[in-house]
C-alpha cells in the first residue's frame, strides 16, 4: 500500500472532525442527563401547591442517617394529596408519632435513604411497603394489635402457637435442645425465610425442622405474618445490642435505636469505652446491660437494666484495678 | 512539509508540536505505524484512560471521605446529589475497567509481537506499569468501603498469612494494625491517590520517552521511514484517542458505576466473588494459597521479566510469533496447552471432595502445580523442537496465559459455596 | 597519559611487571572516595526504607482483646450450634459440656457458612466437618478450638490459645 499524502490529509480532518464531534456529543448527552434528576420531575408536578422546594430535602433521622426520601416524597406530612399518585400521597397513617424530621423514613421503610433515584433508594427492601414493613416496628415496639401492626402481633402469636419457641432459642431463652439461635434471623431475607418454612430440607438438607407446609400453605397470610415477626428478629439496619427478656420473651431490643446521640451525652467515660462497640462502630449495651423487664415500650420502661460486672473486667481488672 | 521550513511566523499550534509532539514521535515515520492492526492503539488507549482517571480521579478527591463511616455514604452523596458526580464517578470506575484491558492486551501484543526485543528496559517499564495498574485498580474498589471491598481486603490480607515467618509483618503493614478496619483504609486511600499514581505518571513518561530512545514501533529492520509523523500519524492518534474517550464517555453518561451494599463485617456474601480481572486468581487461589497466590503470578512475572534476557538476539521485533522461525509449532504448542489446562480443570472438577493429598502435598498436586509444570514442558518442549528460545518463551508464557483465562472463565460460574453452575442456571437459595 | 607508547626515561628499564599489577590493583584515592561514597549513599538508602517501613508497621494495640466473656450457659442449649457473630465463633453445647471453635476459614479467612454436612466457604469453596475438620481444600488446616473456662458466671473464651477439638464441662475460673 501506499499513502497519497493529501488525500490522507485530508481525511485526517474529517475525522478529526467526527471523533471531536462525538466527544461533544458524548458530554451534552452527560449534561442533559445530570440535569434531569427524577425529583425535579415530581417537584416541578407540584409547583405551586407546596412550598418552592427546588433541590433535595434533607433531615437526618435519630439513628444520624441522612434521608432525602422527601425529595419526591414531597407530601407525605400535608393533607390533601390523598388521591395523587404514589410518590407524592400523603403518608397512609398519620405521622404525627413519628414525625420524618425527627426520625427519617429509612428507620421503618429501610433502603437507601441518600439515594436520589428510586431504583437505588428502594432497592430490594421488603420493607418499602406491605406487611413486611411491619418488622420495623418491632425493632421498638412490643407487638400489638390494634396498632397498624397486626400482622406483626398475628406472626409472634403464631411463633408461639406453631410452637417454634419449642425448638428455637431466642438470645439464649426459651427452646429445647435443637433449633438454631434465632435472635439474629432477620437478617434473612423474607425469601429465604419463606422457603425454609415450607421446605426447610431443600435448603438445609439433612435439617431435623420439619415442614410448615400444611398449615402455612393453606394461608398465605399466616406464612406472611409469620416471616414478618420473624423479619423483626434483629433486622439488618439495627445495632446488635440486645436486651434480655424475660424467659420465654420474645423480642429483643436493639438500644441504639433510641440512645444513638443520647448515651454520649448522658454518661460521658463509660461509654466511650471503645470495646462497647464492635467492628461496625455500633454500641454493643448487652456488653454490661441486661433487662429482665420485657421489651420497653415507652421511655419510663426503658432503665430498668443492670450492669454485668464480668465484661467490664474485661478491661477494668477483676476487682477494679484499672484500665489494662 | 512547508510549514516545518517556514520559519517566519509560527503559530501556537505549531509551536507546541514542535516543543511537545515531536519529542515523542520523530519526524518521519513507516506506513506500518500508520496500520490500525500493527498495535490495535492499544498502548494509547491505556494512556488516554490513565489521563481519564487522573482527571477523574482529581475531581472524586473533592467529595470522598476516606473513613470507615462515611465513605460509603460519601460515595452515595457523590453519585446522587453532587451535579454530574454520578458521571465523573461512572467514567473513573469503566476507564479503570478499560485501562485494566487495555494494558493487559497491549502486553499481549507487544510480547507475541516480540516487540520488546532488545528493549529490556521500557519492557521492564511496562511491566512495573502493569503492576501498578493492578495495584490502582485493587486500591480503588476498597475505597467505597461496601461489602465487596472490606472482603477482598480481608482475603487479599489473608494471604499475607501464607508466607512464612514475614507474613504476619507483611499483614500488618498493609492493613496497618491486626484487624481490618479505619487504619487499612486510609493506607489504601494514600496508596490511591498519591504513591500509585505518582509512580504511573513518572514511569508512563519514561515509557514513552525510551520508546523514543528505541526508535518508535519495533519494526522489522526492511521498513524505512517515509510519511510524515504530522499530520497522518500524529492526527490519527488523536482521532483514536477521541474516540476511546467518546466510547466511554458514552458508556458513563449510560450506565452508571454500581455501590455494594454496606459490609457486613462478620459474613461475607455468598458467594464473595471478586471483580472479572481478579477473578482468575481467585480461582486460582481457590486451588491453592500460596500456589496461585503467590507461586502462580511471581512465575508468570518473573518469565516476563527476564524474556528479553533469555532472548534470541537476532530474532526481529515488531512481527507476530517471528524469529521463533516455528509458528507451526508455537501455535501446536498452545492448542496442546489449551487440551492439556481443560483436562487439567475437568480432572480436578471431577476429582474434588473424593480426598486426596493433604498438607504440603496438597499444595504441590493441583492444578496450579499441573498448569506450571505443563508451561515448563510446553515451553521447554517447543523450545528446544524449533531452536528458538523465543518460541519456547512463546508457548510457555502462552500456556500460562491461557491458564489465567480458563481460570477467569471458570470463576465467572461460581456460584454458593464455590459450586460450579451454568451461567444460565439459577443459584439456589442459600442460607 | 602515556598509555600506549612507554615514557622516554622507562624505556631502558624493563618493566617490573609484578610492580606494576601491584599498582594497578591498588584502589586510587578517586576510586576509593567514590565508592566509599556509594557505600555511604546505600547505607543511606536501606536506612531510609528502614525507617519507612518501621513508620508504617503500626506498633501494638489496635487488637481486640484476646480474653473475651460471650455469655452465661443458659445462652446455649444442649445439643446446639451457636454462631457468635462478633467474635467470630461457633460455640457447641452437648452433654458432655461446651466447646467454641472458629467460623473463620482458615484458607484467606472468610467467615465459614453452615451446611448440612459442616461447614462451607463462600470465598474460595473449602469446606470443613461439623467439628471444624478439613475436608476439601484449599484450607489445609482445621478450623481452631479456643479454651472456655466459666468465672463470674460467664463463659469466658481465650481466642489466642488453641485446644484439642473436645467438648468439655467449663469449671470455674479455670484458665483465666
Amino acid at each position: 500500500m501506499s499513502l497519497e499524502p493529501a488525500r490522507d490529509a485530508r481525511r485526517l480532518k474529517v475525522g478529526l472532525l467526527i471523533a471531536s464531534a462525538l466527544c461533544a456529543g458524548v458530554l451534552v448527552l452527560a449534561v442533559a442527563r445530570a440535569s434531569q434528576p427524577e425529583y425535579l420531575r415530581f417537584q416541578k408536578q407540584l409547583a405551586g401547591r407546596i412550598p418552592d422546594p427546588q433541590g433535595p430535602i434533607e433531615v437526618t433521622g435519630c439513628d444520624g442517617e441522612v434521608d432525602r426520601c422527601m425529595s419526591c416524597h414531597l407530601a407525605v406530612e400535608r393533607a390533601g394529596f390523598e388521591k395523587e399518585p404514589l410518590p407524592l400521597r400523603t403518608h397512609s397513617i398519620s405521622l404525627a408519632a413519628h414525625p420524618p424530621k425527627r426520625f427519617g423514613c429509612a428507620i421503618c421503610h429501610g433502603g437507601e435513604p441518600r439515594a436520589l433515584d428510586a431504583k437505588t433508594a428502594h432497592g430490594a427492601d421488603p420493607r418499602m411497603k406491605g406487611p413486611h414493613l411491619e418488622a420495623s416496628c418491632g425493632a421498638c415496639h412490643v407487638p400489638q394489635a390494634g396498632k397498624g401492626m397486626d400482622h406483626l402481633e398475628q406472626g409472634a402469636r403464631l411463633f408461639i402457637e406453631l410452637g417454634c419457641g419449642t425448638c428455637h432459642p431466642l438470645s439464649g431463652r426459651g427452646g429445647w435442645d435443637f433449633g438454631s439461635d434465632l435472635r439474629a434471623i432477620g437478617r434473612k431475607s423474607p425469601a429465604y425465610l419463606e422457603k425454609v418454612l415450607l421446605d426447610p430440607t431443600s435448603v438445609l438438607p439433612g435439617a431435623t425442622m420439619p415442614s410448615f407446609q400444611g398449615t402455612l400453605a393453606q394461608d398465605e397470610q399466616m406464612l406472611t405474618d409469620l416471616v414478618v415477626f420473624l423479619g423483626s428478629l434483629a433486622l439488618p439496619r439495627s445495632a446488635d445490642c440486645q436486651m434480655r427478656t424475660r424467659s420465654g420473651g420474645l423480642v429483643e431490643q436493639p438500644c441504639t435505636r433510641c440512645h444513638r446521640q443520647g448515651v454520649k451525652e448522658q454518661d460521658g467515660a463509660w461509654h466511650r469505652c471503645g470495646y462497647l462497640k464492635d467492628r461496625a462502630g455500633e454500641l454493643r449495651c448487652g456488653n454490661c446491660h441486661s433487662s429482665e423487664s420485657p421489651i420497653p415500650a415507652t421511655e419510663s420502661d426503658c432503665p430498668n437494666v443492670r450492669s454485668r460486672r464480668a465484661s467490664c473486667a474485661v478491661c477494668h481488672g477483676r476487682a477494679g484495678e484499672g484500665v489494662r | 512539509m512547508s510549514e516545518l521550513g517556514g520559519q517566519a511566523e509560527e503559530s501556537p499550534a505549531l509551536r507546541l508540536r514542535r516543543s511537545f509532539v515531536y519529542h515523542l514521535h520523530p519526524l518521519k515515520v513507516t506506513e506500518r505505524a500508520l496500520r490500525f492492526t500493527t498495535t490495535f492503539g492499544l498502548g494509547l488507549a491505556t494512556l488516554v484512560l490513565f489521563l481519564a482517571l487522573l482527571v477523574t480521579g482529581v475531581l472524586l478527591t473533592a467529595y470522598y471521605v476516606p473513613s470507615v463511616e462515611q465513605a460509603r455514604a460519601s460515595v452515595l452523596d457523590l453519585q446522587h446529589v453532587v451535579r454530574f458526580g454520578a458521571f465523573v464517578r461512572a467514567l473513573h470506575r469503566w476507564a479503570a475497567h478499560g485501562m485494566v484491558a487495555a494494558i493487559f492486551l497491549h502486553l499481549l501484543r507487544v510480547f507475541f509481537t516480540g516487540a520488546w526485543a532488545r528493549r529490556n528496559l521500557n519492557w521492564l517499564i511496562g511491566l512495573l506499569l502493569l503492576a501498578l495498574t493492578l495495584g490502582l485498580a485493587f486500591t480503588g474498589y476498597l475505597l467505597p468501603w461496601d461489602q465487596l471491598s472490606y472482603w477482598a481486603v480481608r482475603v487479599a490480607t489473608g494471604l499475607f498469612d501464607q508466607i512464612p515467618l514475614l507474613g504476619s509483618v507483611l499483614r500488618r503493614l498493609a492493613v496497618g494494625g491486626s484487624e481490618i478496619g479505619q487504619a487499612a483504609l486510609i493506607r489504601f486511600y494514600a496508596l490511591h491517590v498519591a504513591l500509585l499514581p505518582l509512580a504511573s505518571v513518572a514511569l508512563v513518561a519514561l515509557h514513552l520517552w525510551r520508546l523514543r530512545k528505541d526508535g518508535g514501533l519495533a519494526r522489522p529492520d526492511e521498513d524505512a521511514p517515509t510519511v510524515n509523523a504530522w499530520p497522518h500519524l500524529i492526527q490519527r492518534e488523536a482521532i483514536w484517542m477521541l474516540l476511546v474517550l467518546a466510547a466511554f464517555g458514552l458508556l458513563a453518561a449510560l450506565v452508571d458505576a454500581p455501590l455494594g451494599p454496606a459490609p457486613d463485617f462478620h459474613s461475607p456474601s455468598n458467594p464473595e466473588k471478586a471483580p472479572w480481572y481478579f477473578l482468575g486468581l481467585q480461582e486460582l487461589v481457590s486451588y491453592s494459597g500460596p500456589m496461585g497466590g503467590f507461586v502462580f503470578p511471581l512465575v508468570l512475572l518473573a518469565m516476563l521479566l527476564t524474556a528479553p534476557r533469555l532472548d534470541d538476539r537476532q530474532a526481529p521485533g515488531g512481527v507476530w510469533l517471528a524469529g521463533s522461525g516455528a509458528r507451526f509449532r508455537v501455535g501446536g504448542a498452545l492448542a496442546i496447552a489449551i487440551l492439556g489446562l481443560a483436562g487439567i480443570e475437568l480432572t480436578h472438577i471431577m476429582m474434588r471432595g473424593q480426598g486426596g493429598f493433604g498438607g504440603v502435598l496438597a499444595e504441590i498436586f493441583n492444578p496450579v502445580g499441573a498448569m506450571l509444570l505443563l508451561a515448563g514442558v510446553l515451553g521447554v518442549g517447543t523450545g528446544v523442537l524449533s531452536r528458538s528460545r523465543r518460541a519456547g518463551l512463546s508457548a510457555g508464557i502462552g500456556t500460562l496465559l491461557i491458564g489465567l483465562v480458563l481460570a477467569t472463565t471458570l470463576g465467572a460460574c461460581r456460584g454458593p459455596g464455590w459450586g460450579l453452575y451454568w451461567p444460565w442456571e439459577v443459584w439456589p437459595v442459600v442460607p | 597519559m602515556f598509555k600506549g607508547q612507554p615514557h622516554p626515561l622507562e624505556v631502558a628499564r624493563p618493566p617490573d611487571k609484578a610492580l606494576e599489577a601491584q599498582i594497578a590493583s591498588l584502589p586510587s584515592r578517586r576510586d576509593f572516595l567514590s565508592r566509599a561514597g556509594g557505600v555511604a549513599l546505600a547505607a543511606i538508602g536501606l536506612g531510609a526504607v528502614g525507617v519507612a517501613a518501621r513508620f508504617f508497621l503500626p506498633s501494638g494495640g489496635g487488637g481486640a482483646a484476646a480474653q473475651v466473656p460471650i455469655g452465661v450457659p443458659g445462652d446455649f442449649k444442649v445439643g446446639s450450634l451457636n454462631w457468635l457473630r462478633e467474635q467470630e465463633l461457633f460455640v457447641v453445647r452437648d452433654e458432655q459440656g461446651f466447646g467454641a471453635f472458629s467460623s473463620r476459614c482458615t484458607h484467606l479467612g472468610c467467615t465459614v457458612k453452615r451446611t448440612a454436612e459442616g461447614f462451607s466457604c463462600p470465598c474460595h469453596g473449602a469446606r470443613f466437618d461439623p467439628k471444624g475438620g478439613v475436608v476439601r481444600g484449599p484450607a489445609r488446616r482445621n478450623l481452631p478450638w479456643h479454651p472456655l473456662w466459666l468465672a463470674d458466671g460467664m463463659i469466658w473464651v481465650d481466642l489466642s490459645r488453641e485446644v484439642a477439638p473436645i467438648t468439655a464441662l467449663l469449671t470455674k475460673g479455670a484458665g483465666a
